[in-house]
């Protein structure tokens, strides 16, 4: 029997994970899990509700996405009465929804991707976070993080009625329009959002591409993986969070599938393994072959590298610039290297700011025009957005007086569970050596799962307590090695 | 004096709003004047909007520590070092420690002077509803009586 190494709780990730590791009698990594525990009820708690309120109930899944939430299940419910709301209220989501996702990006890369490698893997596990990196990079960038985190966040606010509990989307358009003061406090906001997004952009020149240890650990095969690549794309195949047709590319870059969010399960099917509650999303037209890589495997992945790699290009000039910056350096396309979906999220924070600027500038987004009182039979409807973390699916189903019969969500982080799984592994089995497992080596492992921004409270709920990350090297039943840490101590 | 009191949690995941409940509680309650009630997200970097310039911030939050349900435990930012209630940490976050270590010369506003963290020991996080669990729900009197207490000291 050999051993095992469980890294649990997950640190700086959202809900309740735990990753076994286990070795063989040699001590060299044989197989892994990467696990998380369940919320249940939430579609029994939806039934019986009229589905004009599921857009405010469903940001409450998540305290980490609840504007994608909001947006999926607006467009859901849109759907479900089959609206197409005005032209105002849709320009007027798609600037709330810019915000939400840079607010999501700037903390995600600043918060907790940049310390994995600013101050880095190595340094003490108390500077390895947005402290230590502000420690490293000083105060002025720590000062502009805040900031534009609050720029992004109070967007929302305004146009959704509440910065952390969004009310203003409902089935039909928006409860209100944005005055012109409110218009030109977002313009003001939208131009140092897109100097700040340029900014980060240039941190992550300046720190972790000119670093030649990072450089290769990103574009190493350490973390690599040939797979299927799902996103949204517009009517010019560009990137889109808020609207548009589904694109699938192969691991070669060739499209796949170009489809409807209303068309998802027949082209999406659900693996179940024993061992975890998360289900395990694959490609219906490949097949789920195991957690395996590769041309012939269902697997699929989504969030910001998957997004840029189904695109055509990105719809701003920056963005677009700094995307092709991205595939220039790597010399190819699609890009497979796991820890580029860092770049990529500041890249489409870039994109964001761009999208907020424009549409805080069009002359129509002030117009009161923001909503389709709905008049037809509800029956049933399907929502997508690209969430921060991926695509998004809403589906619902009400009876005829619009009472919620039946809901079904697949969120971004279960669609990336399979492609985390074998990140995990591969991690493992490349710097796990005859048993030797310490805090850098296991901190390089959760590299390849945090890559994936991967959150858990759509299935699972945030953690008790301080986040403690504990170690157990198990061998024949017993624990022959226990190592614990968090933030604020080490055994 | 100025005190803010904030409830934070998920009001629709049983044990884990009952910072929430108590807000409401509060809300209909004889409060002194120059103090704010506020009903806060679910923790993380939202804090840093959701905190106002005072003298005094109390937070109401579940915790999950091993203790009987509805056990109510008061903290200072010190305790927190080793026991942090559900929403003061933040796993996909900026958490609550990392904010007021990032200064009031990073966050640009005037930090509290006196942090109190009222937490409720919750017996279930993972069920969906829009109630608390029998032991929760009665100790939310008791932590408004508490919080009403307080003010008046």
């Amino acid at each position: 029997m050999g051993k095992r190494i469980t890294i649990s709780p997950i640190t700086r990730l959202e809900g309740h994970g735990k990753i076994d590791i286990i070795l063989d009698d040699d001590g060299n990594v044989k197989d892994s899990y990467f696990q998380v525990v369940e919320l249940r009820g939430f579609e029994k708690f939806c039934q019986g509700r009229p589905v004009e309120e599921l857009p405010r109930i469903m940001p409450k899944i998540c305290g980490v996405c609840p504007g994608a939430h909001h947006m999926a299940s607006s467009k859901a419910a849109d759907a479900v009465y089959n609206i197409t709301i005005p032209s105002t209220a849709k320009k007027l989501r798609e600037l709330f929804y810019n915000a939400h996702i840079s607010h999501s990006h700037i903390l995600h890369f600043f918060a907790l991707a940049a310390p994995d490698f600013i101050p880095g893997a190595d340094a003490d596990p108390a500077k390895r976070n947005i402290l230590g990196l502000v420690e490293a990079v000083g105060k002025d960038i720590g000062i502009e993080v805040i900031k534009h985190r609050g720029y992004a966040q109070k967007i929302q606010g305004i146009i959704a009625g509440h910065p952390i509990h969004p009310v203003g989307s409902l089935p039909g358009g928006l409860s209100k329009p944005i005055t012109e003061d409110e218009r030109a406090e977002i313009e003001k906001m939208g131009e140092s959002m897109v100097t700040f997004a340029r900014t980060a952009l240039k941190i992550f020149d300046d720190l972790v591409l000119a670093n030649k240890k990072y450089a290769e650990l990103i574009t190493g095969d350490t973390y690599y993986h040939e797979t299927y690549y799902m996103g949204l794309v517009d009517d010019n195949k560009k990137v889109n969070f808020y609207d548009g047709r589904i694109r699938v590319v192969d691991p070669q870059g060739k499209e796949f599938a170009l489809f409807e969010a209303k068309d998802y399960l027949d082209h999406i099917g659900e693996h179940v393994e024993p061992w975890s509650y998360l289900k395990f999303p694959f490609l219906n037209a490949v097949g789920w072959k195991g957690l395996v890589d590769g041309a012939e495997s269902g697997v699929y992945r989504v969030n910001s590298l998957a997004r840029l790699n189904v695109a055509d290009g990105m719809a701003t000039p920056l963005a677009q610039e700094a995307y092709e910056k991205m595939f220039s350096l790597f010399g190819c396309k699609p890009v497979h290297n796991t820890l580029a979906f860092h770049w990529a999220r500041l890249i489409e924070n870039l994109f964001a700011s761009e999208e907020i600027l424009r549409l805080a500038r069009d002359p129509e987004i002030t117009s009161p025009d923001v909503r389709t009182v709905p008049t037809e039979t509800p029956n049933e409807g399907v929502g997508v957005v690209e969430a921060a973390r991926g695509t998004l699916y809403h589906h619902y189903v009400t009876d005829s007086n619009g009472i919620v019969k039946k809901v079904n969500l697949i969120v971004a982080t279960v669609q990336n569970n399979a492609a985390m799984g074998m990140s995990v592994k591969k991690a493992a089995q490349k710097l796990i050596k005859n048993g030797a497992a310490d805090n850098t080596v296991l901190d390089m492992v959760e590299m390849a799962f945090r890559a994936y921004d991967p959150c858990l409270a759509c299935a699972t709920h945030c953690l008790p307590g301080q986040i403690p990350l504990e170690v157990r090297l198990i061998k024949n039943g017993k624990v022959s090695r226990r190592m614990t840490r968090n933030l604020n101590s080490q055994t | 004096m100025k005190t803010q009191v904030l409830g934070i949690g998920n009001s629709i995941l049983s044990d884990d709003g009952v910072g929430i409940h108590v807000i409401e509680c509060l809300k209909a309650e004889d409060i002194p004047s120059g103090v704010v009630l506020s009903v806060g997200g679910t923790g993380g970097s939202a804090l840093i909007d959701m905190i106002e310039e005072c003298d005094r911030l109390i937070i109401v939050d579940a915790i999950v520590t091993g203790s009987p349900p509805g056990t109510i435990h008061e903290l200072s930012l010190e305790d927190i070092l080793s026991v942090v209630p559900i929403h003061l940490s933040a796993s996909h976050d900026i958490d609550f420690l990392t904010i007021f270590g990032l200064g009031e010369e990073i966050l640009g506003k005037r930090l509290p002077s006196e942090v109190l963290i009222i937490a409720v020991e919750a017996a279930d996080i993972t069920n969906f509803s829009e109630e608390c669990t029998p032991h929760v729900k009665d100790a939310v009197n008791k932590v408004v009586r508490l919080v009403k207490s307080k003010l008046t000291s």
